[in-house]
């Protein structure tokens, strides 16, 4: 297993379903996001806060709500336990001065939900490879 | 025997270009003042440890304030005429006023964030009136964005304020007063049009 492969995502899925924060602030979270890791690619489902698919074999029929597209080496280093400085947060990669991460789509329903998305974004560093 | 902090509260009427501004604040020891300014959108809270640090009571007089629109610190009269945008001479200007009025001898001023900025100002225009300044994650440009979401009717924008400014703690930095800070975030003032997020140059 390596980060962003599918039986990571698999495992961070878990933590995200079992984590009872997510469950109190995420409950109006409902969106497909694509998740772009580089090469990787993943729409990831939000059902009422709880992470109910990650689906692979992304096409041109595939819909989502919004992405977040970075290269691989950029989510690298935002799930590292301690990020390097602007590396630390979905802003700080989006940040126009930066441009590490791309957040394209119909940001409205992120936003509403922000807290909760970004709760379980930070979840990802504690996926044990 | 109750556990009661040693922070006192009070309000102060502030004279500032005509308007007489009722502004709260917090205090705590006794010596050299040190006022401490606190961070966009929210109020003295933040400074609730500083403010009854034995360590750091023992020599100065910790003062805290809310910026006017700003927790406790209620909007000057008429303040739903026009939209609000905090700027660096009003912030600066008004916090002087503040120091005069509550008869502060050269207070050491500590500034957070948007306070720490302030700080660079206060060296540039009042530096005779300062005895020393601690400017705290200050930066001299910032440009920053303009998070328009924030006003979005459809977005709670102190849930949006808190978490946008969540992840701006260190990783290293402890993590229970890291989490009180969103709380005192999410209740950003987005019906008073409280647009001090970005302080205007």
């Amino acid at each position: 297993m390596a980060a962003f492969d599918a039986r990571w995502m698999e495992r961070w899925q878990t933590l995200v379903n079992q984590d009872g924060v997510t469950k109190i602030i995420g409950r109006h979270l409902s969106a497909d996001v694509l998740m772009e890791f580089g090469d990787a690619v993943y729409v990831v489902s939000f059902v009422n806060g709880t992470l109910a698919r990650v689906a692979q074999n992304i096409g041109p029929e595939t819909t989502y709500d919004f992405a977040l597209r970075g290269p691989q080496d950029t989510w690298g280093k935002f799930i590292q336990p301690v990020p390097p400085p602007m590396y630390n947060d979905i802003w700080a990669m989006a940040h126009p001065l930066h441009g590490r991460l791309k957040i394209e789509g119909n940001v409205k329903v992120m936003w509403q939900n922000l807290r909760a998305f970004t709760w379980t974004l930070d979840l990802m560093r504690n996926v044990k490879e | 025997m109750a556990k009661i902090e040693p922070i006192t509260g009070r309000y102060i009427y502030v004279p500032y270009e005509g308007e007489d501004y009722r502004v709260y604040y917090e205090e705590g020891g006794q010596g050299i003042p040190l006022v401490c300014l606190h961070t966009a959108g929210t109020d003295s809270r933040e400074w609730r440890h500083q403010l009854c640090d034995p360590d750091i009571n023992r020599n100065f007089r910790v003062i805290a304030l809310d910026l006017p629109r700003h927790g406790k610190s209620i909007p000057p009269k008429g303040w739903w005429k026009e939209e609000y945008k905090l700027t660096a001479k009003f912030y600066s200007e008004f916090l002087m006023a503040f120091c005069r009025e509550l008869g502060l001898d050269k207070p050491v001023i500590m500034g957070s964030s948007m306070g720490g900025n302030i700080c660079l100002h206060l060296a540039l225009n009042f530096a005779n009136e300062v005895r020393s300044l601690i400017a705290i994650e200050a930066c001299d440009y910032s440009p920053g964005w303009w998070l328009d979401w924030l006003w979005n009717p459809h977005m709670h924008g102190g849930e949006v304020a808190a978490t946008s400014v969540w992840p701006h703690g260190s990783a290293k930095s402890p993590r229970i007063p890291s989490r009180d800070l969103v709380v005192l975030r999410a209740r950003w003032s987005r019906n008073l049009q409280g647009r001090s997020l970005l302080l205007q140059r």
